[in-house]
């Protein structure tokens, strides 16, 4: 099954996403999310590194943080970011660099990162959840 | 799980959820549609979303989906509750991510037909000096005591500073600017989105349009709010950007934890919120009022830049570019209002989140050109249907918190709209109806396209059976800008 598809909402763009892990989960939401932004950057743009760090009281406002985070990484420095590494993750904390490059171009912007509908679920492959995005 | 099937009919445009059909209901949920409306309402999950509203605490009165009701967080698309104060809830879900989102319509003296040659040019121009698009920036930069000025006055802060003329005001809803608003409230990272970002118009669905008014339904209404058939007009839909979204975003986290801490439990996250009165509620709502400030001050500063360019592009060659304003309302917000609940008078917070107030005549919030007749209530349309004008009314005080709906709603999510719309074939049929479009990417284009919106005709019909708003005239796009 692919990471993460798209699935139809009548106003906005909602992900499933699947992981064995939940670092993976959250990396895959992320890869997820600038699918849904279509952001590019020039070829030859430096590159960036940014660092994350945050603390959340349960895996779903975890999720929520991180994504959110990013978002707005994204959108204050103008960069795109193609890899994402969890270097610390318990449900309640995240340590982690996103790296990619600057001078970006989005095909469609994302407010805000919500909390409809979202569960971070076991299953038996390992991960998924359900997130939505207010456009 | 809540259905069309569960749905009492009040009256002919009127449904209703009881309030026994779940245990945790206050209050009804009630649902202003026809038959194709309810069609449509069982595809999302809208409905659901309704009754969760009417399990809020404080609620009073009913839970109330418009027309235009769609699936949004927390609530509905078309959602309006109201809750008693002092104790009664605040919930950002109420209001939105995008604080304040609402249409500004601007008239004009200048005959439409008289007006087309010079469309593609003046829309060239308008894009060129409004920022549109993702990531727009705008031509106003502000330092940090600016913007700061900016949150706690509003639209007065842009005609002080020359963006405008007083008389807007008066034909701005809460005079452009919401008095509990403080700039403390706001946090630095919404402030530092917010900077840069005055004057723009976003993505999305947002967009500006100099549309023709094709239809008048009441002449003398029509005529005091200064529309004339076949002359042409300016809509301009967008609101707080970045500043709104992030200021949503930190309550929404803060209501996390801080529901619980009220005892509230809550059926859906994003309807997370506390009492009014409590720290939390006082700190959202100022923050709230201060987002929605800023999108009144956008809005007024994109007009400004709008009737700049008209007369700049059109000099010497139409002699009135004048574009004076007809009304700005906002469709997301939480304003404290004093409304009759059950026979009562009662202080409450209503809650409108993608729903328009519709105040109609003899209100004392309304300024004193409006008093008469109440407030013109803009409903815009998509890119090819155009867009509506109506007035308040006493029967949407009475029945609605003085509320009407605020679009057509959406019926077709973008990921279908992108498999069933080809962007040039969307263009060719924009252009066949005369429309000159501008539109920043193809993607955004077609994912506003008029078949993922409801018919707004049916939608205006039903509030204006319903008597909560009345027709006052029509108008049809010759020029889009969409981000």
């Amino acid at each position: 099954m692919a990471p993460f598809r798209e699935i139809d909402h009548t106003a906005d763009l909602a992900l499933h996403v699947t992981a064995e892990t939940l670092a993976g989960l959250l990396i895959d939401a992320a890869r997820g999310m600038f699918s849904l932004l279509g952001c590019e950057a020039p070829e030859g743009a430096p590159e960036v590194a940014r660092e994350v760090t945050l603390d959340a009281p349960d895996a779903e406002t975890l999720l929520v943080d991180w994504l959110g985070e990013i978002l707005y990484l994204h959108e204050a420095h103008g960069e795109c970011y193609t890899a994402f590494d969890i270097h610390a993750l318990t449900p309640h904390h995240l340590e982690g660099t996103v790296r990619g490059r600057s001078g970006a171009d989005s095909r469609r912007g994302i407010k805000a990162v919500t909390y409809s509908y979202l569960a971070v679920t076991k299953t038996a492959a390992g991960y998924e959840a359900t997130v939505t995005f207010d456009v | 799980m809540v259905s069309i099937r569960d749905l009492v009919r009040v009256d002919e445009h009127v449904y209703e959820v009881p309030v026994g059909f779940r245990e945790d209901m206050r209050v009804p949920a009630r649902l202003y549609a026809d038959e194709y409306i309810l069609e449509q309402a069982e595809g999302d999950r809208s409905l659901e979303q309704l009754v969760n509203v009417a399990t809020l605490p404080g609620v009073v009165g009913r839970a109330l989906a418009m027309p235009d009701m769609h699936q949004g967080y927390g609530f509905p698309i078309g959602g309006v509750a109201a809750t008693a104060l002092p104790d009664g809830m605040i919930s950002p879900g109420g209001v939105g991510y995008d604080i304040n989102c609402g249409v500004r319509l601007l008239s004009s003296a200048i005959e439409a037909e008289a007006l087309r040659p010079h469309l593609p040019r003046l829309l060239a121009a308008i894009d060129a000096r409004v920022g549109t698009g993702v990531g727009a920036s705008g031509s106003v930069r502000l330092k940090e005591a600016e913007l700061r000025e900016v949150l706690e006055d509003g639209a007065e802060w842009a005609i002080r500073r020359g963006y405008g003329v007083r008389e807007d005001l008066a034909h701005t809803e809460e005079g452009g600017r919401l008095t509990a608003a403080e700039a403390d409230a706001v946090s630095a990272r919404a402030q530092e989105r917010g900077r840069n970002q005055l004057g723009t118009l976003g993505a999305g669905n947002h967009f500006l349009e100099i549309d023709e008014v094709t239809e008048i339904y009441d002449e003398a209404t029509a005529q005091a709010f200064g529309l004339v058939r076949g002359r042409a007009c300016v809509w301009i839909h967008c609101g707080s950007r970045g500043l709104g979204h992030q200021v949503c975003t930190d309550a929404v986290r803060v209501m996390q934890q801080a529901t619980a801490k009220y005892g509230i439990r809550v059926p859906d996250r994003e309807l997370a919120g506390v009492p009014f009165e409590s720290p939390e509620g006082q700190q959202y709502f100022r923050a709230m009022s201060a987002a929605a400030n800023y999108a009144w001050a956008n809005r007024q500063v994109i007009a400004h830049l709008v009737r700049e360019t008209f007369a700049e592009v059109l000099a010497g060659r139409i002699a009135n570019t004048h574009l004076p304003m007809v009304y700005d309302v906002c469709h997301n917000i939480a304003k404290v209002e004093n409304h009759e609940v059950d026979g009562r008078a009662m202080r409450v917070c209503v809650h409108r989140k993608g729903a328009t107030r519709a105040f109609g005549p003899g209100r004392p919030e309304l300024s004193e050109a409006f008093r008469h007749t109440g407030h013109p209530v803009l409903i815009p349309g998509d890119m090819g249907t155009g867009s509506y004008v109506l007035v308040g009314t006493e029967a949407a005080m009475a029945e609605t918190f003085g509320s009407s709906c605020h679009g057509a709603g959406r019926v077709m999510s973008r990921s279908a709209a992108r498999r069933a719309v080809r962007a040039d074939q969307l263009r060719a049929e924009l252009e066949s109806q005369r429309i000159v479009i501008q539109a920043g990417s193809r993607a955004g284009l077609v994912e506003e396209a008029p078949q993922a919106y409801k018919d707004l005709d049916r939608v205006v019909n039903v509030v204006h059976e319903a008597g909560i708003a009345r027709r006052v005239a029509r108008t049809r796009p010759m020029g889009v800008i969409k981000g």
